[in-house]
């Protein structure tokens, strides 16, 4: 108890504040669950859990509570923030995975959405009638049933990765801005076959896009809930940051890090530039291509303007919003503009329109702010760009793993 | 008579058209210091790259531990013991003391190695202990190359290849280096050292080799060398 006491003593008030909202937001957004501000605010909570100094035992209850407890219930009773909140898993995902090949190897692919493409037309394909264009349907009958959807996972994080390779083979030797348009047009390249692989076979259905899919299936249950796909892309999110954690404060993370400093000196220090880069590249299109499946799944639709140029640049926003090369970071600047772009964008819209509807304000058809969401979501990036060039959190460049090691010698080389 | 650990017999590399080595020969006995000299483009360090396999020879043979190397792969050779200390040194500045030292270790598994070099190497430069916690960009010049020599002795090397340690160092800092290439020899390292600064890397080389647009024009004992007239006029004003 004592210690207790000690402990909220040292609060000081700042921090009390902190900790009320920590506690207080998830149980307020339990209970209106249809208010936006509390919903924000309930956000805000968790980013202040993972900031503010607290026991690791009580920070990780509270963690767990709000993603395993209140989230499902609050999603229950309105699903529309369910479903942003599992947007912004879902790109945190996908930002995590270019983070690798942008943050940590100092590669600039702005080709990624064509992995996830690969991902999601790879179950499209078999999860809808569209594989018996192919293969008959007196050997199989297709959709293949929601049961695969679990095989399809690690396919298309295989599947993606052998992309990822065999694009980066001849692609690696180029630097900077070079890679970076080479990788661009390899996003366009996939979605114009996509666009137009429905002649002489039809493989992808052109531009009208494969649909349905069919969901993930467990156990006979058919799992086509926003809840569903809440817990799903959970435990891929977990899955995928545990692996980038421990990839950089691996070996290999060394590696990635000196290829980014400097790339004469990491090849005289012995580091295997193309297996590296390879590698670096193949991670990030795997957890894309996972990604793709789920994303296929979750909209039971696929078509090829889903992974337009656009949508590279939005994931490549939340990287360099969040801080390159910091995966918590990362996932920070995905939350923000996930919820700029589809929740306060979209809110100051409808808030403007209703003012002239109302009279209030007159704001001509022309100046629909409908229109300038865009706009707006550039000014912020601009801003971002001039205040916070390093993005919301900067990665440490300092590594643990090695930290650790130091602190053991230092304390063998003192005495 | 000591056995010869490195061997270039007839050496050409290209850049592009740009014929870079002409049929460069030249050998370096275990535990000796040999230097390269020359002017500007002479083809120094691109005798370096081409023996830790940075750049790939037209053809002749690199021949080290009496093994065929060209062709290989850098990382392949930073196993076997070549260390590169690259020109302009090439450290990592965002990174610490400590962790750049670490990185010249890639190529070891083993964390007993990686601990006892860094203590060696924290041994031969104490400057770099009382710095290890600094990021190598706040290192002084020649503090920046004390941190890639001992960044190059972190992966075990029989053979160190120093590309100009002494550019654009401060007098007193130049003999601190001068001074550790001797002790390591003393130590049994051997060092293929290539210098603009060709007196005193003469006077501390067993042997040297006098490059000119690509070709040796010249070899002898560090000390001939010094005496030669053409040397001196060349290169030792």
């Amino acid at each position: 108890m004592d210690t207790i006491k000690n402990y909220f003593r040292l609060i000081k008030e700042k921090q009390l504040i902190q900790l009320v909202l920590i506690f207080l937001a998830p149980i307020l957004f339990y209970l209106f669950s249809k208010s936006s501000i509390i919903f924000l605010l309930f956000l805000a909570s968790l980013f202040l859990l993972y900031r503010i100094r607290l026991d690791m035992k009580i920070k990780g209850i509270v963690a767990l509570l709000d993603l395993l407890l209140i989230i499902p219930l609050a999603g229950l009773e309105n699903s529309y923030y369910l479903g942003i909140i599992t947007q912004i898993v879902i790109y945190a995902v996908l930002a995590i995975g270019l983070n690798v090949v942008i943050g940590f190897a100092g590669l600039l692919d702005l080709g990624y959405v064509g992995f996830y493409a690969v991902g999601a037309y790879l179950y499209a394909f078999f999860a809808t009638s569209q594989a018996n264009n192919v293969i008959p349907e007196s050997i199989y009958q297709f959709p293949l049933s929601g049961n695969w959807f679990w095989l399809f996972l690690p396919l298309a994080l295989i599947v993606s990765a052998g992309m990822g390779v065999l694009l980066g083979l001849p692609v690696l030797r180029l630097k900077g801005d070079y890679l970076a348009i080479v990788t661009l047009g390899f996003a366009e390249i996939i979605r114009i076959i996509l666009n137009n692989a429905d002649k002489p076979i039809n493989l992808t259905n052109g531009p009208k896009g494969l649909t349905p899919v069919k969901p993930p299936e467990i156990f006979g249950i058919v799992m086509n809930q926003p809840i569903h796909f809440y817990f799903i892309v959970l435990v891929l999110f977990v899955i995928v940051f545990i692996s980038a954690y421990r990839l950089d404060h691996s070996r290999i993370g060394r590696a990635w890090a000196a290829i980014r400093e400097d790339e004469l000196a990491a090849r005289t220090m012995g580091i295997p530039l193309v297996r590296m880069k390879l590698l670096a590249f193949a991670t990030g299109a795997g957890f894309a291509g996972m990604m793709g499946v789920v994303f296929a799944a979750r909209q039971t639709f696929v078509d090829p303007s889903s992974f337009g140029f656009m949508e590279s640049i939005g994931i490549l926003a939340m990287v360099i919003m969040g801080g390159m090369g910091n995966i918590r970071g990362v996932i920070v600047g995905a939350a923000a503009v996930v919820i700029l772009q589809l929740h306060l964008l979209k809110e100051l819209s409808t808030f403007l329109t209703q003012l002239s509807v109302s009279g209030i304000l007159y704001i001509p058809s022309q100046l629909d702010p409908a229109k300038y969401e865009k706009l707006v979501f550039g000014l912020i990036l601009i801003l971002m760009c001039v205040f916070r060039p390093k993005g919301l959190m900067p990665a440490k460049r300092t590594m643990e793993l090695i930290k650790g090691f130091r602190k053991k010698l230092t304390k063998e080389s003192l005495s | 008579m000591s056995k010869t650990i490195l061997q270039l017999e007839n050496v050409n590399t290209y850049y592009g058209k740009i014929h870079a080595l002409k049929d460069v020969s030249f050998e370096v006995n275990e535990g000796e210091i040999v230097t390269l000299i020359g002017s500007n483009g002479a083809g120094k360090t691109t005798t370096l790259k081409t023996i830790s396999a940075l750049l790939k020879p037209a053809n002749g043979n690199v021949v080290y531990m009496g093994k065929k190397v060209n062709g290989s792969a850098p990382h392949l050779l930073t196993i076997e013991g070549i260390a590169h200390v690259p020109e302009g040194r090439k450290i990592f500045p965002r990174l610490t003391v400590e962790e750049n030292l670490e990185m010249g270790a890639f190529s070891l598994k083993s964390q007993e190695r990686i601990k006892r070099n860094k203590d060696y190497v924290f041994e031969l430069f104490p400057r770099l202990l009382e710095r290890r916690k600094q990021k190598g960009g706040t290192l002084s010049g020649g503090e920046q190359q004390m941190l890639a020599m001992g960044r190059g002795l972190m992966c075990d090397p029989k053979i160190m290849l120093l590309d100009e340690p002494s550019m654009g160092l401060a007098p007193m800092m130049i003999q601190t280096v001068f001074d550790i290439i001797k002790k390591l020899r003393s130590e049994g390292m051997t060092i293929l050292l290539v210098e603009q600064n060709a007196g005193k890397a003469l006077k501390l080389a067993n042997k040297g080799y006098v490059l000119q647009t690509g070709s040796v024009i010249l070899s002898g004992t560090g000390a001939e060398l010094l005496k030669n007239d053409m040397v001196r006029e060349a290169y030792l004003g």
